[in-house]
């Protein structure tokens, strides 16, 4: 019996000295991500997407967003996101972009409803940057060290695969075009190949917009 | 007499266990201040992020203006920054943090290396603890408010 009590006090002790976390690490690699993709060496990114207030079913977070890649496999990948982000608090908007072997997050207000998110890139003193927009509404701009991509996307991302991506769609999606002169113009991408599908999240194409717009499932 | 003394034993080893307890239980015991909510906080975010441990193994915390996060991460706001809530002089708490992270957060990637870091630091709002960013610094790059690897 005593020993029984020993045992009993000495949990209790060190689960008072120790505490305990009501937080779970999300461990890590494993993606939920439904994008597609157009291949190629473009210098930013855009798209219209709408805002489906989707269910998180007791998850965390919901991100679809226009995204421009410089990827080389093995490598640190660089990139730069614009789009909304849903979690439990509500709804925000979010940037992300990582210039090689870093990553760096940024949330801003937007209004549940439609937008259209853009980035793309320029240098500044020698410096590879790219800019944010949201419905032309320039928000800032940060170090990415990359300024063509391999591919720009554009899709949902979820944090542990039981959140809903509400069929949000990636409408009239752009990808910026550096032109002879040196100038740059949006272009719309004109068809699109699958990046990622980790089941059960899945892309569709839009039938009215086939080439330039689908929608990231369920 | 052996089991005497054994009883004797164990009760002296419980007295002393719940005596400690009692006292441990007693310096956790005092209010918390809002930097010690805020800790909290970052520190679920992180997790949330992708830190491993239920602790980090370091930290350093201050009370600041969104523009030093603006520095820190290397972000210039544009013209339009305001509009966006994204106003330089909106107060924030930085918690950066040492532990090992396996990037969980938005812009997970696939096929390439890049997502374990060594570090990570949250913003916060201060006036309502609301999530601001975060920054996971690599290898080549200083940890923020003077945290040294």
């Amino acid at each position: 019996m005593l020993k029984r009590l020993v045992i009993v006090a000495a949990t209790l002790l060190l689960t008072g000295i120790l505490g305990y976390s009501t937080v779970s690490a999300n461990h890590g690699s494993t993606l939920h991500n439904a994008t597609e993709q157009n291949s190629g060496n473009w210098y930013g990114s855009r798209a219209t997407i709408n805002w489906t207030n989707p269910n998180l079913n007791g998850g965390q977070w919901v991100y679809v967003r226009t995204s421009s890649n410089h990827q080389v496999q093995g490598s640190c990948f660089r990139f730069s996101e614009i789009g909304w982000y849903k979690t439990t608090s509500g709804l925000q908007g979010l940037i992300v972009w990582d210039s090689g072997c870093n990553r760096r997050d940024l949330t801003f207000s937007i209004t549940a409803a439609t937008h259209t998110y853009s980035e793309q890139y320029f240098s500044s003193g020698g410096v590879d940057r790219y800019a944010w927009y949201v419905d032309g509404a320039y928000i800032g701009d940060g170090q990415t060290n990359f300024s063509y991509t391999t591919t720009v996307t554009c899709g949902g991302e979820v944090a542990t695969g039981v959140e809903s991506m509400g069929n949000t769609r990636c409408g009239s999606n752009y990808k910026l075009r550096k032109n002879a002169n040196g100038t740059y113009t949006f272009i719309l991408w004109g068809g699109h190949t699958n990046y990622v599908d980790d089941a059960p999240y899945y892309n569709s194409n839009d039938p009215s917009d086939p080439n330039n717009s689908f929608y990231s499932l369920p | 007499m052996k089991k005497t003394n054994r009883s004797l034993v164990y009760t002296l080893a419980l007295a002393i266990m719940v005596v400690i307890g009692v006292v441990a239980g007693s310096a956790q015991a005092r209010p918390k201040t809002q930097q010690d909510i805020a800790v909290e906080r970052a520190i679920e975010f992180a997790r949330s992020r992708g830190l491993q441990q239920s602790q980090p193994t370091e930290f350093i915390v201050k009370q600041t203006a969104l523009a030093e996060w603006f520095s820190i991460i290397g972000f210039h706001p544009g013209p339009d920054a305001t509009k966006v809530g994204l106003d330089p002089d909106k107060a924030i708490w930085i918690v950066a943090m040492k532990g090992s992270i396996e990037w969980s957060g938005p812009g997970r990637q696939t096929g390439g290396a890049g997502d374990t870091f060594d570090n990570i630091s949250i913003a916060l709002s201060v006036d309502t603890l609301e999530y601001v960013g975060s920054f996971a610094a690599g290898p080549d790059e200083q940890l923020p408010l003077g945290l040294q690897r």
